[in-house]
């Protein structure tokens, strides 16, 4: 049983099983528990924090919420010595500009990490399905080489109909990077939007996301993880946020990304989605 | 078949700076006549009702976007017969658009005229010819609709396209229609052309306003104005709406097909079209009026 202080995850005969904690408290909306989510990790730790900058609007909404809170952090940005990803994180630099923020550029060789650079995590025993993944792991060896707390902005739900249910994907594919954490000692966050239960709960507390999970329909065909509803609720509480086009950071790379994913499902068949539904998590949560 | 009157005051230079916009440019929409339906019946009976008011052959303009997908989807739902018209820049710098309209024809069997246009000289010279003709926009698309809209009109046929979605912008916290005089160019080039092409499907009838701003997601919304702050031409709910409806519609970014030209020829273009028209301003009109004339508040 491996814990987190929002979820808990084990792999017990073959299968894969994921459960969320209860909330503690009162929620509060959605801008307010990203406030505290920050406060908590800046309170957690004395080590410097680099906040990974993709030049999407996730990231940007932690950073903003960490210049209103007056937490210092550092941006970080992976750049693609290729220039192949600077569509994406040249909202990133926009921002360290337009806020002063204090940020380092790591150059990243693409088309060699994503091909050859993966392997060494492999060997280390680290099984995904996506190269996603491997990154993540290269972010947070980077950091702790830094002497820093990284975060990475993900883990809001991202919600597809499975069999007339609403459902999200927390299957095996989701926790390797989690598992080189803890193998490593390192206390970095990989999945800022479920660090706590409150905060995760407080998406789906979300008039939109409420009145979406009520109809199957919303969600037949978010497979490509497009989820509208979640830049409509940034926008919504960060208005001075620029909007942008949602993009992964691989479009530059398409080809390499999809020849070492198809390769990855090859050597790691075992992955597969586990669609856990929503009714299901919010009752582990208790909403 | 516009469901709104609408009237530019072109008043001279010497004059229209004394002028607000509101003065200017009126807009009144037509006051809903029938019970109405939910939104997807309300798009169905739109496009028979338009198909039933031509006996020309019908060509779709289809760009590669969700709207004009949108339509073609509820012709043959309909089985109303029809062509696809997709107008291609030369140097291929809006295939990335383009391309889900060639595919979309192509898996349901859509018969689809391509029309090859040299983007840089149609968007810096081409639209001179318009201008001349007295057609004014500071949005080079304008152009490229009068150009669908005669390219069609010498084929023969009935222009349809997918304009008209409504996008809400929040202005002083209240919600919003943006609306500028450049927006009616293709219906006075209709109007003077004695043409009764409609390329503003989802402008067709009060009833189809009503059904659209009748949605659960659309009606909360229209609930928080924080929504629609710095909101820009796309329209997340509306996505969200179209992919509930059409779930096998490929999902995909929002694309003006003019990406690639938008620094080299858009923006500058687009720059001075501003200078030489600048009485061409936006008009926004709060929501609550719109239901007001609809009759619905």
């Amino acid at each position: 049983m491996n814990t987190l202080s929002n979820f808990d995850y084990s792999y017990i005969d073959g299968k894969f099983i994921m459960s969320y904690k209860h909330i503690t408290r009162e929620l509060q909306s959605w801008d307010k528990e990203i406030d505290n989510t920050s406060l908590a990790i800046a309170n957690s730790t004395n080590k410097p924090i680099y906040l990974c900058m993709s030049g999407g609007i996730d990231s940007e909404v932690v950073a903003l919420s960490f210049i209103k809170n007056k937490i210092p952090f550092i941006g970080i940005i992976f750049q693609h010595e290729s220039g192949t990803n600077y569509y994406d994180i040249v909202y990133a630099h926009d921002f360290c500009k337009k806020y002063q923020v204090n940020h380092l550029i790591i150059y990243l060789k693409e088309y060699e990490f994503f091909t050859t650079g993966i392997e060494k995590y492999i060997s280390q025993g680290y099984q995904s399905d996506t190269i996603g993944k491997y990154m993540q792991m290269f972010i947070f060896e980077t950091v702790e080489k830094l002497g820093g707390c990284a975060i990475i902005c993900g883990g809001e739900p991202v919600f597809n109909t499975i069999n007339n249910e609403i459902c999200i994907d927390r299957g095996l594919g989701y926790v390797p990077t989690l598992e080189w954490l803890k193998n490593n000692n390192a206390t970095h966050h990989l999945y800022f939007f479920e660090h706590n239960p409150e905060i995760y709960a407080s998406y789906y507390k979300e008039p939109l996301v409420d009145l979406m999970l009520k109809n199957p329909d919303y969600f037949r065909s978010n497979y490509e993880n497009k989820s509208t509803e979640k830049m409509m609720i940034h926008h919504k509480y960060w208005p001075e946020m620029r909007r942008r086009p949602k993009f992964n950071g691989y479009e530059g790379i398409d080809n390499v990304r999809i020849q070492s994913n198809v390769k990855l499902r090859g050597m790691f068949p075992h992955i597969q989605p586990n669609w856990v539904p929503v009714t299901q998590i919010k009752q582990q949560l208790g909403v | 078949m516009i469901a709104f009157d609408y009237n530019y005051q072109n008043l001279p230079n010497s004059v229209w700076p004394n002028t607000n916009i509101n003065q200017r440019f009126r807009i009144q929409f037509k006051p809903v006549t029938r019970t109405v339906n939910n939104w997807k019946e309300e798009l169905l009976i739109s496009i028979r009702n338009i198909s039933e008011s031509t006996d020309k052959p019908i060509y779709l303009c289809m760009s590669g976007g969700i709207d004009s997908e949108v339509v073609a989807r509820l012709l043959i739902e309909s089985q109303i017969k029809f062509k696809a018209l997709t107008v291609k820049h030369k140097k291929g710098t809006n295939y990335n658009d383009t391309s889900y309209a060639d595919r979309f024809c192509k898996e349901n069997n859509i018969e689809q005229i391509s029309v090859s246009i040299d983007a840089e000289h149609f968007f810096t010279k081409g639209i001179e010819k318009y201008i001349a003709q007295g057609y004014r926009s500071t949005n080079i698309y304008h152009y490229l609709q009068l150009f669908m809209l005669e390219t069609i009109e010498n084929l023969g046929g009935f222009a349809l396209g997918g304009a008209g979605e409504l996008v809400f912008y929040t202005v002083e916290d209240q919600i919003c229609l943006k609306m500028n005089p450049s927006y009616i160019l293709g219906m006075e080039w209709c109007r003077n052309n004695n043409a009764g092409h409609n390329l503003w499907f989802f402008h067709s009838s009060p009833e189809l306003y009503c059904s659209y701003l009748n949605l659960d997601v659309v009606k909360l919304l229209l609930k928080d104005p924080r929504y629609f702050v710095n909101h820009h031409y796309a329209s997340n709910e509306k996505k969200i709406i179209y992919h509930q409806h059409w779930p096998e519609m490929i999902k995909r970014e929002k694309a003006s097909g003019f990406e690639n030209i938008q620094k080299n020829i858009r923006n500058p273009v687009e720059t001075e079209l501003r200078k030489r028209f600048p009485d061409l301003q936006d008009l926004f009109i709060p929501v609550s009026m719109m239901k007001q004339n609809l009759g619905v508040e």
